[in-house]
């Protein structure tokens, strides 16, 4: 995890936290009263220049071009005086999240009516669950891509409704699940489940800690603490190896385009890009193309990872949707 | 950048744009697959339906014939045909079921579902029958029943540009 992910930022910085180094200039240049978000309550909410090294190292242009957009986005919107364009377009992507509970409401209201929670919880909680990791985790890789970082507490707020997701789930299997050995065989009767279940235990601290008291109180462990993120994605990618496998996903049926739906591959194809673009020579180049005034170079290249990358989300949705809705109706399938 | 010499400089992005290439060329691969495997869904699921009609039409054809034989004179044997009957097309409801048909052929499933199930109403009804008279004497509704089943079979053979069917009843 970068310095930019999880540095404790405190404002009013005296001065730069890299003295001698090469963001002088524009730390002066853009001193904090400047800062598009002063009154952010998270770090995730800044993103003073001296927090991103690589990015001051972009010629002034391309700097301006890219400040246009967050500065922008820090404006009082003319529609809503009352709120920032940026604040308005984080309450509508955060909205998302709490998609998968409004999908399974109906299964916990009923008390689990028609076996709909038994059946598919899973598919709608875990799926969810994983939807919210997986862009929770992507928004790094996309400010390194665009250099804009309004977005930027979308992070946090994917990355403790996974969590929350998560807890939900493994609650609710069990309690809810067909697996023999009472709630311990629900939660760890097979391999998959004991995944399942270390993830959402490992993902406890760092829920607990996501938040600016305990990044202040716990210093430099705040990170080391954070990078157990690392640990859950590789045991999300086994736990999905392990319920899916190779095999395409339900069998021989489905709907004509069982590999599309198969967890496994999903994870896999989104996870290149999310890794590939989290590797400093990589991030170099990029920062290095965009300093240059060569962007294009830099959407052209990653152009097909992106393909992939929607290509598998969009079955990810198609499967929350899908299960989801049959919750809601109280139309489990007949597995 | 600026934090590394003139000669690692150069050195970290071509490490960075190769790195980058490499995965987009497996990206694009990849995609450029997915395409025709995409295109050959509406072919598979074809094909998932042929996988379930198939046995179930096997077996449906022998236990036909051999009910046309033994209602004449074996009531047992007779109900044991019609039993085979039920269980297998029963069978052929529930993996049709678990097939997910695009949005043309779904409804035309449900129906097909449907008018399987009126079909298996009245041969559960004959087998409650105690003399081969009575037995027969439901026979020309299971007719009716079936004709309403071979023209969904039709409809939705035709929806999964499948031919129509010949010596079957799916």
């Amino acid at each position: 995890m970068s310095q930019r992910d999880t540095i404790q930022e405190q404002y009013p910085y005296p001065e730069s936290p890299y003295p001698g180094g090469p963001y002088q200039g524009a730390y002066q240049e853009a001193p904090y009263q400047d800062a598009p978000y002063p009154q952010a309550p998270y770090a995730d909410d800044d993103y003073q220049e001296a927090f991103y090294p690589e990015y001051d190292e972009e010629q002034p242009r391309q700097k301006a071009k890219r400040r246009s957009v967050d500065a922008w986005m820090a404006q009082k919107s003319t529609t809503l005086p009352r709120f920032k364009r940026r604040s308005i377009a984080l309450f509508f992507l955060r909205l998302p999240a709490f998609v998968p509970w409004f999908f399974i409401l109906r299964g916990w209201l009923s008390l689990n009516a028609k076996d709909v929670l038994t059946l598919s919880e899973a598919d709608v909680l875990g799926t969810g669950g994983e939807a919210a990791f997986l862009i929770a985790v992507s928004i790094t890789p996309l400010i390194t891509l665009t250099g804009a970082r309004w977005y930027a507490p979308l992070r946090r707020w994917y990355g403790i409704f996974f969590a929350l997701i998560g807890i939900s789930d493994g609650t609710t299997a069990a309690i809810t699940t067909s697996f023999s050995g009472g709630v311990f065989g629900r939660l760890a009767g097979h391999t998959f489940l004991v995944t399942g279940f270390l993830i959402v235990l490992i993902a406890v601290p760092i829920l607990l800690t996501a938040n600016t008291p305990a990044q202040r109180k716990l210093g430099t462990y705040w990170k080391k603490l954070q990078k157990l993120t690392y640990l859950i994605w590789g045991m999300v990618v086994l736990h999905l190896a392990l319920l899916d496998g190779f095999h395409p996903f339900d069998g021989p049926q489905g709907d004509g385009d069982p590999v599309f739906h198969q967890r496994f591959y999903q994870i896999l194809a989104i996870s290149l890009p999310l890794v590939l673009l989290r590797l400093p020579p990589v991030r170099s180049w990029i920062t290095d193309k965009r300093a240059a005034g060569q962007q294009w170079k830099v959407w052209c290249t990653v152009a097909p990872m992106a393909a992939l990358y929607l290509l598998a989300f969009a079955f990810i949705i198609n499967e929350e949707i899908f299960t989801g809705l049959q919750i809601m109706t109280l139309n489990p399938p007949a597995n | 950048m600026s934090a590394l010499s003139g000669a690692q400089a150069p050195q970290r992005n071509i490490t960075g744009l190769l790195l980058i290439a490499m995965g987009s060329v497996v990206a694009a691969v990849l995609v450029i697959l997915a395409v025709p495997y995409y295109a050959g869904s509406s072919a598979r699921i074809a094909g998932l339906y042929t996988n379930v009609a198939g046995p179930a039409d096997r077996i449906l054809a022998a236990d036909i014939q051999a009910y046309t034989v033994n209602r004449l004179r074996n009531l047992a044997a007779a109900k044991s045909d019609l039993s085979n009957e039920v269980q297998a097309e029963t069978a052929f409801d529930s993996q049709l079921g678990t097939i997910t048909f695009p949005p043309a052929p779904d409804p035309h499933a449900d129906q097909l579902t449907t008018a399987d199930a009126k079909r298996i109403k009245l041969i559960k009804l004959q087998l409650q029958v105690k003399s081969l008279r009575k037995l027969r004497a439901l026979d020309s509704q299971v007719q009716a029943a079936s004709a309403a089943v071979d023209a969904q079979v039709k409809i939705m053979r035709a929806d999964l540009g499948l031919p129509a069917v010949s010596g079957g009843l799916y």
